[in-house]
């Protein structure tokens, strides 16, 4: 599907829709970046309405390079869109020590179900070092080393879909980028990591993007 | 070359005759003792690095703790100009060295880090060079290589071996132990030695010694031991590992690790605890107790453990440590009496877990004090984590972990354990957690 007959059939559904953000995830600065639409393994647009509450999706932004997650929470989240503001996105570099996900493996995940190193449900969780983040309160730090939260992605919900076109709060890309050079040359080839996203951006199911993703 | 002074010979003098020398008082010798051995002669001059742009930290080694202050302190306080003393040109990790002899690592997963890039990525100054003197007085540091004049002073030295703790007190039996049965605590190529030994094993007995005290790494003997027994079980090598523990139960994780050798090592690992060596015989290859005596086919032998030798050649020492920890503020990390030398890493005082995710833990803490106290500022503390995960199995790995912090207690003036979380079920997503968590701080430190 070509980029703008997808945005005009998004267009073309409930009206645009702004959420109302919470005075705490608007009093973080936002950084524009390039406005994406996020679609499905097959190109074609994700259906808000029909997002998975069980588990979280991948999908990258600001840059090719950049794994963020697309999580639809239970009930209203600071920052949320979509159906009952529950629809939320933040970077899944880890503040702490920018673990992430991979095709090969993902130390860090959002467990819709209880989690041990959580101590509760519905949290993001690195295994690796056990920093824990609140996804309904704009991924602030719950327990764990991690310094920051997890920098937001900005989401704009149209209708049934949504689009990408921020980030919002402290980011670790630069680190990111630095630590993993090597790793993204070889998973996303040489020079593309760091372009920027454009256009659509491919939004799958962590547990088909990834081979191994943990749960602690 | 620059102009030696009489006050570098003496001090350097000091070094030699005093033999493990000295603070800013015991560097000066006495007489008698200088006129024993006389003054080496060496000339001292100021270091080949580039002149301060700011306040100058040194950071003297290149440990997790060293590493993480060099540079966190240049994150938290940009001013800061700040130089690493590292005696070696190459890192590898005491961290997951055990994973290397059951092949659950290689070699280049602990060593695939530069100094060079540390120093280059987090702007700041790599001196390859062995620190071998302080004066707290004109604010020097000494090394190989020239000397340093610092503003603030982090050492971060490690630790040494104590041998007399195991009842060893002959410099040859020593020596022999150091060289053909290493711990495997301190350099990296007892990692290599220790690798070869297991792998070379050709039947018989392997003895793990499990030292008293607050040794380096509560877990990793045990840890050892698996991955000893697991290289053995999957090579159908018909040997034993014997653990000879000084303590009386498993340190740390003790169900996790108990579970592990009945469930997967019944007939390699034998566990004995309460075993007070009181000496070895590296020739006969025999360890012996009051009561009993155990010889081996091979061994890591872990002696006791001390802050390192450049504690108490700086002067530095608690005298009231068993372990010749260095004299500081339990909160701030200075030494006592001067808030510009910190001593931080596992030659602290305090009875925190001396291993790699507690000294990077505490390192972002001191990074803090250290900028704050640049800025006249003060900071409140903050404990140190623990997380340590224990690699039980292979093929698949799984692992065991403890993720714990400290509390200071006002009334019995000691820290303990707080908010203690113990993972003892084994399993594959520990395993997989644990080369996460180690590539983590390998990206704290280096990236």
């Amino acid at each position: 599907m070509r980029r703008r007959s997808f945005i005009g059939i998004c267009s073309a559904a409930l009206g645009a829709q702004v959420s109302a953000r919470l005075a705490s995830a608007r009093a973080l600065a936002l950084t524009p970046f390039n406005r994406v639409a996020l679609v499905d393994a097959g190109g074609a647009s994700l259906r808000v309405s029909a997002l998975s509450t069980a588990q979280a999706y991948i999908f990258h932004y600001p840059y090719r390079g950049t794994p963020a997650f697309l999580i639809r929470l239970e009930s209203a989240a600071a920052g949320g869109v979509g159906p009952g503001n529950a629809v939320v996105a933040f970077s899944a570099i880890c503040a702490h020590q920018l673990s992430h996900p991979s095709k090969d493996f993902s130390p860090i995940t959002y467990s819709a179900g209880y989690s041990n190193v959580a101590g509760r449900a519905g949290a993001i969780v690195c295994c690796a070092h056990h920093s824990v983040y609140d996804p309904a309160a704009g991924a602030r730090v719950l327990s764990g080393p991690a310094p920051q939260a997890l920098a937001a992605i900005e989401l704009a919900c149209e209708g049934d879909c949504l689009f990408a076109t921020g980030v919002r709060g402290p980011d670790r890309f630069d680190d990111f980028f630095r630590a993993f050079a090597e790793d993204l040359i070889n998973e996303f080839g040489r020079g593309q990591a760091r372009m920027l996203a454009q256009g659509n951006a491919t939004t799958i199911l962590l547990d088909r993007y990834t081979q191994d993703p943990l749960h602690c | 070359m620059g102009k030696l002074t009489r006050r570098d010979l003496i001090k350097l003098g000091g070094i030699t005759a005093a033999g493990m020398a000295a603070s800013s008082e015991l560097v000066r010798p006495a007489p008698a003792q200088a006129a024993l051995v006389g003054p080496m002669i060496s000339r001292q001059t100021r270091a080949d690095v580039p002149a301060a742009q700011g306040p100058r930290l040194v950071v003297i080694g290149g440990g997790t703790s060293g590493l993480t202050i060099a540079k966190y302190a240049k994150r938290e306080h940009p001013s800061f100009d700040v130089v690493l003393v590292e005696k070696r040109d190459m890192y590898e990790s005491c961290f997951t060295s055990n994973l290397l002899y059951s092949d659950v690592t290689t070699l280049e997963f602990n060593a695939n880090e530069s100094f060079l890039d540390a120093a280059k990525n987090n702007n700041y100054t790599y001196f390859n060079a062995t620190a071998i003197g302080l004066d707290r007085d004109t604010r020097r540091v000494y090394t190989n290589r020239g000397w340093l004049a610092y503003d603030f002073l982090v050492i971060a030295p490690g630790i040494d071996y104590d041998y007399s703790r195991a009842g060893v007190n002959d410099p040859a039996a020593e020596y022999m132990l150091r060289t053909q049965y290493p711990g495997g605590f301190t350099m990296p190529t007892e990692h290599i030695t220790i690798r070869r030994k297991v792998h070379e094993f050709s039947g018989g007995v392997f003895v793990q010694t499990v030292p008293g005290g607050n040794y380096r790494c509560l877990p990793a003997p045990y840890e050892r031991a698996c991955m000893i027994a697991a290289y053995f079980k999957k090579n159908n090598i018909r040997g034993k590992v014997l653990i000879l523990d000084h303590n009386p139960e498993i340190t740390i994780k003790a169900h996790g690790f108990h579970a592990a050798f009945n469930d997967l090592y019944p007939t390699i690992i034998e566990y004995k605890p309460s075993v007070d060596i009181s000496g070895i015989d590296p020739v006969k290859r025999v360890i012996t107790t009051e009561f009993e005596s155990y010889s081996f086919d091979d061994a890591a032998i872990y002696p006791g453990i001390r802050a390192s030798v450049l504690i108490e050649q700086f002067g530095l020492v608690d005298p009231s440590s068993l372990q010749k920890e260095a004299h500081i503020d339990p909160f701030k990390y200075n030494v006592i009496g001067d808030e510009r030398v910190y001593v931080t890493g596992d030659s602290r005082p305090m009875p925190y877990s001396k291993s790699g995710n507690t000294s990077n833990s505490e390192g972002h803490y001191v990074a803090k004090v250290l900028a704050a106290r640049a800025q006249g500022k003060d900071i409140s503390w903050a404990s140190p984590e623990t997380l340590c995960y224990s690699m039980v199995e292979i093929d698949p790995d799984e692992a065991i972990s403890v993720d714990a912090f400290y509390a200071y207690n006002t009334a019995t003036k000691s820290f303990g354990f707080t908010n203690v979380k113990m993972d003892e079920t084994r399993d594959q997503e520990k395993g997989r957690a644990y080369l996460e968590w180690a590539k983590g701080l390998y990206r704290d430190m280096f990236d």
